[in-house]
């Protein structure tokens, strides 16, 4: 007795996915077993046929459509933007620092760690724009190579200023920086 | 639309496939924007919801992992902001208060002519909690199993049962009791 009140009981709750047609052939076959048999099972089975054809007549509006699909799109531009401008910093912040540690090593003792872009007032900077996809570690080589120490930047376009170093020609420095192609895409004096 | 081809298709999404990103759109922003609007009844927010569904599976596609179907991972996302907006909003506390005194012995032909007013429908549907309404709109208007649902709502699948079955006994009461104030 209790066995059939169970069986029951679980094929009721099934009737709602019988309607939508989601049940497997087994769990369909016990359903309908119960419904040639049971007066209350198959009033429940009509009301519930009846409130699936009025919530599937809802009628929702207007999708977001096209519209939708272009604020996405530029919502995912706007994120590769973002990322892409977040790794251009983290690198800048990192050449920054490896340029600082390379002015500590470098610097007679007494003279000052840091040199700030006001300090080369007067002086001629560099100014110069590494290639995205330059290694970090090699344009810390090519900037201790040729004494050149980075004291400003990135600026918004990606532009870095560099103090000349004392001990050589500008020129000098200018051509070496210029012929590593691979790392500096322009380079430039700024009087 | 089939399923396979939503989870093709998210597959192609992990590897930052944009035209597949714009057909997986294509097929699933109506059944997500309907699912949102009927629960939300407001398109503004609807289609923010649609927005971040897809923003989440851009982003995160390569996370998943096919235990279910794309279509039901798609489905979780929504539901879970949607259960985030209502509990934002403070309406997951919102009772079902559902007049005791009518009985269930209303006969289907009675209920059922209730049933045709879309609009007592809607009205009763939007007294039931929240999670109640998730279950029986899935049910009826996606036409889903309760093994999907319930991976949706993260539930047991006896739970999406007793859910589905609670709501429409709550439902039934309801207009039938709109149907004898008419």
């Amino acid at each position: 007795m209790i066995e059939q009140v169970d069986t029951r009981l679980r094929a009721i709750e099934l009737l709602p996915f019988h309607v939508n047609g989601s049940l497997s052939a087994e769990e369909r076959a016990g359903v309908e077993n119960l419904l040639a048999t049971d007066e209350d099972a198959r009033r429940q089975h009509e009301q519930l046929v009846g409130l699936r054809r009025v919530i599937q007549a809802e009628e929702t509006g207007p999708t977001p459509g096209e519209f939708g699909l272009a604020r996405l799109k530029s919502a995912i531009d706007s994120e590769r933007r973002v990322r892409r401008w977040q790794g251009l910093v983290a690198a800048s912040v990192a050449g920054l620092a490896v340029a600082g540690a390379i002015a500590y090593a470098v610097l007679p003792g007494g003279e000052p760690v840091y040199v700030q872009a006001g300090a080369s007032a007067g002086h001629p900077l560099l100014v110069i724009a590494f290639r995205p996809d330059a290694p970090q570690g090699a344009v810390s080589e090519l900037l201790v190579d040729n004494d050149v120490v980075i004291v400003d930047g990135p600026s918004a376009l990606g532009l870095y200023h560099a103090a000349l170093p004392d001990a050589r020609p500008g020129g000098d420095v200018l051509q070496a920086l210029r012929s590593a192609s691979s790392l500096v895409e322009s380079v430039g004096i700024e009087e | 639309m089939t399923v396979q081809t939503i989870d093709l298709l998210v597959r192609a999404v992990a590897g930052g496939d944009r035209a597949a990103f714009e057909r997986l759109y294509l097929l699933m922003e109506r059944p997500l924007f309907r699912f949102a609007r009927l629960k939300l009844n407001d398109p503004f927010r609807s289609a923010d919801i649609v927005h971040e569904v897809f923003l989440e599976v851009w982003r995160r596609a390569a996370e998943f992992q096919g235990k279910s179907s794309a279509r039901t991972w798609m489905f979780a996302i929504a539901y879970r902001k949607i259960v985030d907006t209502y509990r934002r909003e403070g309406r997951l506390s919102y009772q079902e208060e559902l007049p005791e005194q009518i009985d269930d012995s209303a006969d289907a032909t009675s209920v059922l002519v209730a049933a045709e007013q879309a609009e007592a429908v809607r009205e009763c549907l939007g007294r039931l909690r929240v999670e109640h309404r998730l279950a029986i709109e899935l049910t009826f208007y996606e036409d889903m199993g309760y093994r999907e649902i319930a991976e949706i709502a993260g539930v047991p699948e006896g739970t999406v049962k007793s859910r589905v079955f609670h709501a429409k006994q709550l439902l039934m009461r309801c207009l039938a009791a709109r149907l004898r104030i008419g």
